[in-house]
């Protein structure tokens, strides 16, 4: 039994199989092009429901635990015995992969067997979940899972030395390594996202915790600093056209000026309101410069997103109108402008 | 990095993917050419999102200094110029992204002017809530008028506000049968609406938008209704009512999402009627265990049967 249940070949297939489609959608590839891309033999799902079968796996997982506490029988040993053994059968006899079902399977039921360990709870167990995330994301060759063991490994750190400068130290290692290891050629699509996605994340998480250390009034030379390094860290990104690079870069920068805010003589609503506007227009003055741009950085759509309207949809939503209770019935005081103040409740 | 530029030239060798684009897509794989598409409206968004919530905090923290009038117009001005703009880009047949989001930041002052208005003015009286049905029909004019999918779903927000539904997952399981009969309503209005969209205008863009809308407030007011004390079995035939048509809708658009509502309503409204009466802990689990492992395997079933492409 090999450790990474899928080959290199039939992993590349199938990453190249989803970019296609996105390009397809974008209008780049015809659908006769996209039938003849080779598909290999694995069982997988759209995104939707593999969430749906996800969420489910979980879900069943814990009852079965729940069910076993109950029954006083040994709750950890025999969850993780029947769903990682099931989700191990229907990845290596029933070539399952990316369903969302041997996925929820798979890390709910290593977390149940961490669960069912006897211990007085303490930090070294979070240890074992990063490893049971590594685990399960290098046999399912799932790049969320594997970003999640470094994430709490820096957890570990920060708990156990009970300050965030070590954990913000080993974020920024972290990052160093990941940032490096992507930004080579990879042939492994699932070590690919994986590193992209902790190159992301680990520069603005160890910003964070090192602001912690000064919470709420971090010194402007320390904003500074980090906004100059993200700064740099962007024309590197730019440069060398690394996405990852660029989303830590933009990240970090956010995380710097988010905690400016304590520095303006205004409130923070004015400041949020230029930044907003500053930031718009920004966006605006990029899309059109790029537009046109067949060499470079460009703004033109070269991929189409799966279910993007449906993500702009639920966007809306969140920031839409909302009934509150009338006037006569308000409590005296405070009060809310929610909905972009559509509520106009006082 | 990863680079799938290998497979792509031995596509184009092996005269699977026409040469021309194939070596476009090619540029795209060896970084020749990047987007940045989606992270400029990310960012756009992001900034509209920030402008509205900066816009109603500054209205509730700042009335003492600034006069009402004075308040209303300038965000009225705002969203006139941002509508305003729009409108110019979409006659010149200019119009973007982002220019959409400019229209929804434009329809997310509206909301804020309006809201503020009736506060400070009291204009509607014990009718105050109907500035959100005012809302509902000034979005829904814009929405039309720039064929907008994001101030369409701020009219039906603004129109299910109106009703009374809350937006929040709690509101589901209220314990009132208020919340499952309001969103009925609801939905029930936003159909008629959709039919009259349908025989009326030529806009098929805006379709989707009224179907989820509508799925999704038939599916909390049936839930809410079944777990009602009083109204748990006419709850519960329309959740099962909901789930059938849902799942059909499913199977004939070959929609992936109206089968997860089916399924999702479906275990809710099931579930919530049920474990009332189940007070024994172990049967509860148990019921959980083969609710969820019987919706892994139904899912699993519907897809074998019938492909979903959505």
């Amino acid at each position: 039994m090999r450790l990474i249940a899928i080959s290199t070949a039939d992993e590349r297939a199938m990453a190249l199989h989803a970019e296609a489609s996105s390009w397809q959608r974008a209008g780049l590839l015809t659908a006769g092009e996209l039938a003849r891309l080779p598909r290999p033999q694995w069982r997988t799902s759209h995104t939707w429901t593999r969430i749906a079968f996800f969420v489910l796996a979980v879900l069943a997982t814990g009852a079965l635990f729940a069910l076993l506490t109950l029954m006083l029988l040994p709750k950890g040993y025999v969850t993780a015995a029947i769903t990682v053994g099931l989700a191990e059968y229907l990845v290596a006899r029933k070539r399952f992969l990316r369903t969302g079902i041997e996925e929820g399977l798979y890390i709910s039921g290593l977390c149940s067997l961490i669960a069912g360990f006897p211990g007085d709870g303490s930090e070294e167990v979070i240890l074992l979940f990063a490893a049971a995330f590594l685990l399960a994301g290098v046999r399912l060759a799932n790049a969320l899972f594997i970003s999640v063991a470094p994430l709490l490994v820096v957890l570990y750190v920060a708990l156990e030395s009970g300050g965030s400068w070590p954990a913000a130290l080993c974020a920024l290692l972290m990052f160093v390594a990941a940032a490096l290891l992507q930004s080579r050629t990879i042939e492994r699509p699932f070590l690919s996202h994986a590193l992209s996605i902790l190159t992301a994340l680990l520069l603005p998480l160890a910003t964070l915790l090192w602001f912690v250390e000064w919470w709420p009034a971090v010194p402007l030379t320390a904003i500074a600093l980090a906004a100059a390094a993200a700064a740099g860290l962007g024309a590197i990104a730019v440069l060398r056209r690394d996405r990852a690079l660029l989303a830590a870069s933009l990240l970090t920068l956010l995380v710097a000026v988010a905690h400016l805010f304590p520095h303006f003589a205004f409130s923070w609503e004015w400041v949020l309101l230029v930044l907003g506007v500053a930031s718009l227009a920004l966006s605006l003055l990029a899309d059109r410069l790029l537009r046109g741009r067949e060499r470079g950085i460009t703004s033109r759509k070269l991929a189409d997103l799966e279910h993007e309207d449906m993500i702009e949809m639920a966007g809306a939503v969140a920031l839409a109108p909302e009934r509150q209770a009338p006037p006569d019935q308000r409590p005296g005081g405070g009060g809310s402008f929610g909905g972009a103040g559509a509520t106009g409740q006082f | 990095m990863l680079s799938f530029a290998r497979e792509l030239e031995a596509l184009r060798e092996a005269g699977e993917v026409d040469p021309q684009r194939a070596s476009f897509l090619l540029r795209i794989e060896r970084l020749e050419l990047m987007s940045v598409h989606y992270e400029i409206r990310l960012a756009a968004w992001l900034s509209v999102a920030a402008i509205a919530t900066a816009v109603g905090a500054i209205l509730r923290k700042n009335l003492d200094r600034i006069g009402p009038l004075a308040v209303a117009f300038v965000i009225a001005a705002a969203a006139g110029a941002l509508y305003a703009w729009a409108f110019v880009r979409k006659r010149r047949g200019t119009a973007g992204v982002l220019d959409d989001y400019l229209a929804f930041l434009a329809a997310l002052l509206v909301s804020a002017d309006t809201g503020y208005v009736e506060q400070q003015f009291d204009l509607l009286g014990p009718h105050g809530f109907d500035h959100l049905a005012i809302l509902a029909v000034v979005h829904a004019a814009f929405a039309y008028a720039l064929r907008s999918k994001l101030i369409l779903s701020l009219a039906l927000a603004a129109l299910a506000g109106w009703f009374g539904v809350d937006r929040t997952a709690a509101a589901m399981f209220d314990t009132s049968a208020e919340i499952g009969i309001r969103a009925l309503l609801c939905a029930g209005f936003v159909v008629i609406w959709f039919l009259l969209h349908r025989r009326l205008t030529p806009f098929r863009g805006l379709d989707a938008t009224f179907e989820h809308f509508a799925a999704n407030l038939f599916g909390i007011g049936a839930v809410a209704l079944a777990a009602d004390d009083v109204h748990q079995w006419s709850g519960l035939a329309l959740v099962v009512i909901f789930a059938a048509a849902a799942g059909t809708l499913a199977v004939r658009r070959r929609s992936e999402l109206f089968l997860l509502y089916a399924l999702a309503y479906g275990i809710a409204g099931v579930s919530s009627a049920v474990a009332r009466h189940l007070k024994e802990e172990v049967l509860l689990t148990l019921y959980s265990l083969a609710v969820f492992a019987g919706a892994i395997v139904a899912l699993f079933v519907a897809h074998l049967r019938w492909r979903f492409d959505e």
